[in-house]
């Protein structure tokens, strides 16, 4: 109970501190929203106007004051309008959240289903033609964009073959092409980490003991190498997730796939601070949850840790 | 085996979830209905009309005033406009017989208090229009404006002052129009599924139903017209144009655009000289340009504004080295060793570009090729964004730029922009030329079309034989679309897409 109210009160302290950091970094950066709220570029606008338009939103005031009213409207749980669709910040970024979460999921379900096996073959058939086909593989997977995976996964499957839509949300069919696109990229990589840490795995004398004590090779593998190899593969779990929802702008552009990232660059480029403020604060939750998840998954997956921690206490 | 029973039950469970999730995609459909779908390169968070031009691009709203194809004003929910006292006072006549699609009547009152909301909702608004009080009676509305603005007819073509029914609840997500075609469902920045509107005011619309999607990526769009996925496709990449020429079954719309690309002088540096600005205003080869940034898409421009437009200056602006070698002598410039020397140092310049739209820095780099044969260097930087760099930077000399000059088929906007102090591109170049000030000056004060337009020529002359701005190309607008699409107009303005006209033939 200690640990988690413990848990809870670094939560609030690191988000304060993450909120006023960011806020500090957004407002000291050059420029504002004035000019694309006033559509400069369409409508004549006086230098006069934007200035007006800057008062009104307060953009004059010092930091400090600014940051007070927004904390003011974050007590209130209102996190204020995006100055481009005048929608509530919350909404917007709630409306982004469930596709963002579905590329994610089906991503990482894509990483698991082709690294997994493929790492662990590659560890098992060591310096193998399978070793070698995954070293390639990993090593295209690598190096290919994955806008370009993207556009040549396009053009096979939804031109010539004509199995998937080519872009836009709505059906699992649609999900389909981003996240082949992302989850063979993040493979190429966890197919590595999987095959090194299993390899090291091997060479352990508990693996040796399990084989002497006469368990089976399944039994060997799944039950004691592979969970023990899982810990590295559980740390870049975690990034990776991250990562993944923090937004993949590339994919969400290709394949018109409107995630939170897209969403979150544009408010950049326009200087829509409120959306940036909410996003960022949405996102330091998300971390320090995947942060405790996956401290939590290890003490799952490595029995040692429990022990070692019982032992201290 | 009870594990792999429970296995085989998630698996089976699955993929009843993901089949259920395909054919609910499908029951929306029903068969021989006309339908199309578009996809175009502008995503829309939000449907609302005062702050994006998706509704009037969709058919979902209209404007009191529209843009012909000839790019002149012409009465749309207005049938008739005047002003008795300089633009400060205007009455319209609202079209009678127009209905919204909740099936409310159009009146006055109803525009009125689109128009109030709009002043209210967008802030380019509020200082477009200047409202300062409206009056409805019957189909008459009189606004009277805080200031003139003899350009307000064009000003009530922008998109974000299309009619909406404000009494409506969720005009984010569903406004109410009196359009061709209403909102059935949206989707943020991923689509617009639209209805047919059988009681629309000019007669009823071919098709049945539309679908508006977006995609930002050229190429995916390129591809999404060959796999199936969409009818019509906005500015497909223009190197896959040939490809989808190719294919027998589809066709491309070219039609020149009114965007100018521009080199913006900066007058804080050595373009206050005039020579300067001559000079490099030859230096620029318009052909190549159109030819090698934009594949032949484009067309040289011979001034600020497009010939497309009736007040457009059609000069023709030549690529002459030797004759900017000599403004530049002109201007100071001594060639020593193969260098131009400016009060004792190798003329060294600074040019702001930005990747927004990609042939902009292959402009710069064309002028920096082109000023490095006449012994100046150049060096470019890239901005995030443009407008900020050159309004908090001092030490820039150009910048590449892109605008719509005429937006709305008046020269109103950029001449403000950019010739009266206070204007956002005056501010940023510096620029000093109470000339030019003069005629931005009179245009604001004239009413009258002709006159407007004979001002808009006599700027356009004045702005080329200073060379206060150099435009470089006019880019074209590019549609793809299926053979099987009828009625197709590619909009000049790029305001109207899916029309009551545009059909589909049904196999």
């Amino acid at each position: 109970m200690k640990h988690v109210i413990r848990r809870i009160l670094e939560l609030i302290i690191f988000l304060m501190f993450l909120s006023f950091v960011s806020f500090s970094f957004i407002k000291m950066a050059p420029g504002d929203p004035a000019m694309s709220m006033m559509k400069t570029d369409e409508v004549a606008v006086t230098d006069e106007q934007l200035n007006q338009l800057r008062e009104e939103l307060g953009f004059n005031e010092p930091i400090y004051v600014q940051y007070w009213k927004w904390m003011q409207g974050f007590f209130r749980f209102d996190f204020g309008n995006s100055y481009m669709t005048k929608q509530p910040v919350g909404e917007e970024l709630l409306e982004r959240l469930p596709a963002t979460l579905e590329l994610t999921i089906a991503s990482l379900f894509i990483m698991v289903v082709v690294a997994f096996p493929l790492g662990s073959l590659a560890a098992i058939y060591r310096n193998t033609l399978l070793d070698e086909a995954s070293r390639l593989f990993a090593l295209l997977g690598a190096s290919v964009p994955s806008f370009w995976l993207g556009l040549i996964f396009i053009h096979l499957f939804a031109v010539e073959l004509n199995l998937f839509p080519s872009m836009g949300m709505g059906s699992w069919e649609h999900l389909f092409l981003p996240s082949l696109t992302l989850g063979l990229a993040m493979a190429a990589v966890y197919v590595r980490i999987l095959r090194s840490s299993l390899l090291n795995s091997f060479g352990q004398e508990f693996i040796r003991a399990a084989k002497a004590r006469g368990l089976s090779r399944p039994r060997v593998f799944f039950h004691h190498a592979f969970r023990h190899s899982l810990l590295p593969v559980i740390t870049i779990f975690g990034v990776s997730l991250g990562s993944l929802l923090g937004g993949t702008v590339i994919i969400e552009v290709l394949f018109a796939y409107p995630g939170i990232g897209k969403l979150v660059v544009d408010a950049i480029m326009k200087r829509d601070y409120p959306i940036i403020q909410g996003y960022i604060f949405l996102m330091g939750i998300l971390i320090m949850l995947i942060n405790l998840a996956v401290d939590a998954s290890y003490h799952l997956v490595h029995p040692e840790l429990r022990i070692r921690e019982v032992k201290q206490r | 085996m009870t594990r792999k029973k429970g296995f085989y039950i998630v698996v089976l469970c699955l993929i009843t979830l993901l089949s259920a999730c395909s054919s609910a995609s499908n029951t929306s459909e029903a068969e021989g209905d006309k339908e199309i779908t578009f996809l175009s390169n502008f995503p829309s968070d939000t449907l609302d009309p005062h702050l994006s031009y998706t509704p009037v691009r969709a058919g979902i709203n209209e404007t009191l005033v529209k843009i012909n194809e000839d790019l002149e004003l012409e009465p749309w929910l207005a049938t008739g406009w005047k002003s008795n006292d300089n633009g400060k006072t205007w009455t319209f006549t609202i079209r009678e017989d127009v209905t919204f699609q909740n099936g409310k009547t159009l009146d006055a009152k109803a525009v009125k208090k689109s128009l109030e909301r709009s002043v209210e909702v967008s802030e380019s608004m509020k200082s477009a229009l200047k409202l300062d009080s409206v009056e409805a009676e019957g189909q008459t509305l009189t606004v009277t404006l805080q200031a003139q603005v003899p350009e307000l007819p064009s000003e009530l073509v922008h998109p974000n002052t299309a009619i909406v029914d404000s009494e409506e609840d969720d005009i984010e997500q569903n406004p109410v129009g009196t359009g061709p075609f209403a909102v059935a469902s949206f989707s943020p920045s991923s689509k617009v599924e639209l209805k047919g509107n059988a009681d629309y005011w000019d007669g009823e619309p071919n098709l049945d139903r539309a679908t508006f999607t977006f995609n930002e990526d050229a190429n995916a769009r390129g591809l999404a017209l060959q796999s199936g996925d969409a009818d019509i496709v906005y500015r497909p990449a223009f190197e896959s144009l040939d490809v989808l020429k190719e294919e027998g079954s589809i066709k491309a719309d070219v039609v020149p655009g009114i965007r100018s690309q521009l080199f913006l002088y900066h007058f804080g540096s050595v373009f206050k000289d005039e020579n300067m600005r001559k000079a490099f205003d030859l230096m620029i080869d318009r052909e190549v340009v159109a030819e090698s940034t934009l594949a032949g898409y484009a067309t040289a421009a011979g001034g600020p504004f497009s010939t497309e437009l009736p007040f457009a200056s059609n000069e023709e602006k030549a690529f002459d080295l030797e004759q900017a070698k000599k403004y530049l002598e002109e201007a100071g410039v001594e060639m020593k060793d193969g260098k131009a020397i400016k009060d004792g140092e190798q003329l060294s310049l600074k040019v702001l570009t930005y990747s927004y739209r990609p042939e902009l820095p292959l402009m710069a780099q064309i002028l920096q090729s082109n000023a490095k044969e006449l012994g100046i260097d150049i060096k470019i930087e890239q901005a995030e964004n443009i407008d900020e760099a050159m309004a908090t930077q001092d030490d820039w000399d150009l910048a590449t730029y892109s605008l719509l000059t005429a937006p709305r088929g008046d020269a109103s906007f950029f001449m403000n922009a950019a010739y009266r102090p206070g204007g956002y591109l005056y501010e940023a170049t510096g620029l000093n030329d109470p000339e030019i000030t003069k005629v931005a000056d009179q245009l604001n004060a004239t009413v009258e079309r002709e006159e407007r337009q004979k001002l808009a020529i006599e700027a356009s002359q004045h702005i080329n034989e200073h060379a206060l701005h150099s435009f470089i190309v006019h880019p074209s607008n590019v549609v793809a679309y299926k053979d099987s699409v009828k009625n197709w107009v590619t909009s000049k303005s790029e305001f109207y897409v899916l029309t009551k006209d545009l059909d589909v033939e049904t196999k």
